[in-house]
């Protein structure tokens, strides 16, 4: 593994992961390669999901992959207090994985990362990969309905709230 | 396939010899090891847990949970849940979250895969605890002043909270 040969490894990354994803691509940024991938939306049959995977060094012989997928976009401003809220609750129950509200872009991102000795190969890091987000899509579905009711006004904060207690009892 | 109780042993015997003292014991059910494990300044967070689950054939999850604050009063529970996402956006590992009965948490959950081998596993792991430690004290500190009413989170927000990891 080495950054400088990022492309090339991320390149190799997206031929092992190729099932379920309609497009892939890699990008350059100023942080460095980035692969970009489509895949079918859970929440609407014609609709798709954005993920985005990249490394970078992390310690000594030590990578750090992250992984985004891009969940909910365009969200309105007032609705901010109300998505902190949810994203909490959800946070506190879900085991791998995260959403996080990035208010500058008006967007909900679901963020994971893991730790790769350097000497870890393309296909160990495909693996990995897949697994990870095999688990954090299942949390965008699960956990995921809850802030699609919220943001399509189905329902309000205190009965998600009440919904999340009840699946935990 | 590893089981996840050799796995168990593995980390344990790995946390001992490098003088982590650490035991198993059952929480909510579920076989955890508890470590006293402090961060590089020898702080301690309140509490760390690890527990490692089977996925499939080749895969396990490892889940490491730090308890950061415990016992917070509402005030501070309010306060301090306004500022989790702030906390959660630059994190490279882990999450934070709070839960109503006064706790925050720092949550990491991970995959190791058999074809790392085991020192690699070991490796990943003991770099993501290091890892999740540091920003569980960082967090600890800078958010001690909100939790002592000596500051408010509109005036933490406009300081910006960055934890380090």
């Amino acid at each position: 593994m080495d950054k400088t040969g990022a492309k090339e490894y991320l390149a190799e990354i997206a031929n092992l992961i190729e099932d379920g994803i309609h497009e892939a691509a890699i990008d350059s940024t100023e942080d460095g390669a980035v692969l970009l991938m489509t895949a079918a939306s859970p929440f609407a049959e014609e609709g798709e999901l954005a993920y985005s995977v990249s490394f970078e060094e992390f310690k000594a012989d030590m990578y750090i992959f992250q992984i985004m997928i891009f969940t909910f976009t365009n969200i309105p401003e007032e609705r901010f207090d109300e998505l902190r809220v949810v994203i909490n609750a959800l946070n506190s129950r879900i085991n791998l994985g995260n959403f996080v509200l990035f208010e500058e872009s008006n967007a909900v991102f679901f963020n994971h990362s893991f730790l790769l000795d350097e000497t870890a190969n393309a296909a160990v890091a495909a693996r990995i990969l897949l697994r990870s987000i095999g688990l954090m899509e299942n949390a965008v579905v699960n956990a995921g309905q809850w802030l699609l009711q919220l943001l399509a006004g189905e329902c309000t904060v205190e009965e998600v709230m009440d919904a999340l207690d009840r699946e935990e009892e | 396939m590893m089981e996840k109780e050799a796995l168990t042993d593995l980390i344990m015997e790995h946390l001992e010899a490098i003088g982590i003292p650490c035991e198993l014991e059952d929480i909510a059910g579920k076989e955890a090891i508890v470590a006293e494990y402090t961060g590089e300044n020898g702080e301690l967070p309140e509490d760390c847990s690890i527990t490692v689950e089977n996925l499939t054939e080749d895969s396990t999850e490892i889940n490491i949970l730090v308890t950061v604050f415990s016992g917070l009063d509402e005030v501070s529970t309010v306060n301090v849940a306004r500022v989790v996402g702030e906390l959660n956006k630059f994190l490279q590992i882990g999450s934070f979250s709070v839960i109503d009965d006064g706790a925050l948490f720092l949550n990491y959950c991970f995959v190791v895969d058999e074809e790392m081998g085991v020192n690699n596993m070991l490796a990943a792991f003991l770099a993501s605890l290091d890892a999740v430690s540091a920003a569980a004290i960082d967090a600890k500190q800078q958010l001690q002043p909100l939790i002592k009413g000596e500051t408010t989170v509109e005036q933490l927000l406009e300081e910006g909270l960055y934890v380090e990891q």
